[in-house]
């Protein structure tokens, strides 16, 4: 700071600022914006059926399971500051786990659903016990090499079909409250139901003071350590919840999709979550979801046109990263600071 | 018994002894410095009682408590918190939720996830206290990459008493400062509170004369001279090695 030697003693001294409430006015203001846009956004997502044909309510189912996996992606991408390549294996165990457990086991849907979130969680929470030991390029590839043994596991199963996979999965039973999900539209409601209970656990975590820590990890583990903080637990359980919203994720696809096969659990796929969350926005809680849908919507338009539309894709990905920092989702707050809008913290 | 009591520890890295059977006592409110020429082992010897790096030989302890091959995190749990002497800090949090997160870190809320942070008001009005403490009050909503370089200094030195230390480990809070920042930062130094013991090291002269009542001097990683300032001050060996050199050298910015 450029100041002057006689007056070092002002300047910087308290004055009447204690007065000032010490909760955060940024962080209400947040908040609040963030309830309102979410209000928002889901009375859209509600209307949605009643406004596009069935084709487009079956591509925005995709969309909303795709958002679920990516803002699971998002906690450890964008809150804690770790770039994983296996998140795809995690989809692949929710979806095995619902392919086995209701079309080979035989078990109703609802309960095959919670038993793929819970194997999921515990899979991923392992995992990452034993990853997050490690940071940057090794982290990467350890996530990597986690996320290839488990899609040669699911490629050599003569169990469960090996390459080709399994088809005809049931979608869950809704005739208790007399719907039937093999419409589109119905299915559509249970995985915006779902979406909706994912991303409110999500919000809770990254606004706890559990959150908070992850943050704190994200802009410089050294000193969270030398605050105290053990960092090990908060990334490994970070990642079991990134984990298990993956495997929501994937329980919900072979539903929607009436089979699962390895593909699945590729790392290109695990490489596309991570593009769809940056295209998205990766600082904004929301950004995966605006990056889930742009990807599903501009695959859908582009491969229409060419086969090669993830080249495009590639294109678009280094656009975003050389001229819109914050991705869509930034963009979008940058508009809005300019009209006196809500301030976004997204953008850099 | 002394608060901190570090005894006979040593440090090489491969043939070069960068410690050599360093001894230390600190009682509950001293006022200690660390003072030697670049190279002398000051970071090294730091880096050793705050965890980071093990002791080759000899012991550290806190109040009794044996934490010689402690991890940082389980060090600053039992009460050493430490700054560094480049800027370790949250760059796009803003200083308020710096400060909460090191509040945090000593309080059993710490592996909540599923309140909202903003509910524990306790933590926040800890962490206004601090900043008010530190002067950083005017920017506490602010993010800290957009506070000037002696409020980051400032806020290096709240972010480890927001751990509620009983020793304060400071690594050159002074480092890269101008006259005006120092002499802020000197009077913030001096204003804390006494319960605390402060260990710092240090290369400007103005802040160990301005806040410590002992110092240690070390020259090629060995006990050269201890006493007040006054004694140092005095002694032969010392001014041929430092005090002579840094007058010379004034105003530098100091890398060890």
């Amino acid at each position: 700071m450029e100041q002057p030697q006689s007056d070092s003693y002002q300047g910087q001294s308290g004055g009447d600022v204690s007065s000032h409430d010490p909760m955060e006015p940024q962080a209400a203001r947040e908040h609040k914006t963030f309830l309102l846009t979410s209000l928002a956004g889901l009375l859209f997502l509600i209307a949605i059926p009643f406004l596009v044909g069935e084709y487009y309510v079956s591509l925005a189912s995709e969309i909303l399971i795709f958002a679920i996996l990516t803002s699971g992606v998002n906690l450890l991408l964008g809150y804690t500051g770790l770039v994983s390549l296996g998140h795809a294996a995690f989809m692949g165990v929710g979806a095995y786990a619902t392919a086995i457990g209701s079309s080979l086991l035989g078990y109703p849907v609802w309960f095959v659903m919670l038993a793929s979130i819970t194997v999921s969680l515990v899979i991923a929470y392992g995992i990452g016990l034993l990853s997050v030991r490690t940071k940057g390029v090794q982290f990467l590839l350890i996530t990597l090499a986690f996320g290839q043994m488990f899609h040669a596991i699911a490629e050599k199963t003569r169990y469960t079909g090996g390459d080709d996979g399994m088809t005809n999965i049931p979608r869950i039973d809704l005739s208790l409250i007399g719907l039937d999900a093999d419409h589109d539209r119905v299915f559509y409601f249970f995985v915006l139901v779902c979406f909706v209970i994912a991303l409110a656990l999500l919000r809770l975590v990254v606004d706890s003071p559990f959150g908070r820590v992850l943050v704190g990890i994200r802009e410089n583990e050294k000193r969270m350590l030398a605050l105290g903080y053990s960092t090990f637990p908060y990334k490994a359980l970070a990642f079991g919840i990134s984990g298990m919203l993956a495997g929501l994720a994937g329980s919900l696809w072979v539903q929607h999709s009436f089979f699962v096969n390895p593909h699945i659990m590729t790392w290109q796929m695990s490489g596309e979550a991570l593009l769809m969350v940056i295209i998205g926005g990766s600082k904004a809680f929301f950004g995966p979801l605006l990056g889930a849908a742009f990807y599903v919507l501009a695959k859908d338009f582009l491969s229409d046109i060419t086969e090669a539309y993830l080249m495009f894709f590639g294109l678009l990905f280094v656009l975003v990263v050389a001229f819109f920092h914050g991705g869509i989702a930034g963009f979008i707050a940058r508009i809005f600071n300019r009209t006196g809008g809500p301030a976004g913290k997204d953008d850099q | 018994m002394s608060q901190l009591s570090v005894k006979d520890i040593s440090k090489s890295f491969g043939a070069l002894s960068v410690i050599d059977k360093f001894d230390l006592e600190l009682s509950m409110g001293d006022r200690h410095a660390v003072i030697g020429p670049n190279g002398a082992g000051k970071t090294t010897l730091f880096n050793m009682i705050s965890g980071w790096i093990p002791p080759d030989k000899g012991t550290i302890e806190i109040e009794g408590l044996d934490i010689t091959n402690h991890s940082p995190q389980a060090v600053t749990q039992a009460g050493l918190a430490r700054s560094f002497q480049k800027n370790t800090l949250f760059d796009w949090l803003t200083v308020a939720e710096s400060l909460r997160l090191a509040v945090q870190a000593s309080s059993n809320v710490r592996f909540n996830f599923l309140q909202p942070a903003r509910r524990f008001g306790g933590l926040q009005q800890r962490a206004h206290e601090i900043a008010r403490q530190m002067e950083l009050e005017p920017v506490f909503h602010r993010e800290v990459r957009t506070l000037s370089y002696g409020q980051k200094r400032q806020l290096e030195v709240g972010m480890a008493l927001a751990c509620s230390p009983k020793i304060l480990l400071l690594d050159e809070p002074a480092a890269g400062t101008s006259h005006a920042e120092r002499a802020t930062l000197v009077r913030l130094l001096t204003t804390l509170p006494k319960n605390v013991t402060l260990l710092l090291v240090e290369h400007d002269m103005d802040v160990v004369f301005g806040v410590c009542s002992q110092i240690t001097v070390l020259n090629y990683g060995r006990i050269v001279a201890s006493g007040t300032p006054e004694e140092v001050r005095q002694d032969p060996e010392v001014r041929a090695a430092y005090l002579g050199e840094s007058a010379s050298h004034d105003g530098e910015v100091a890398h060890v």
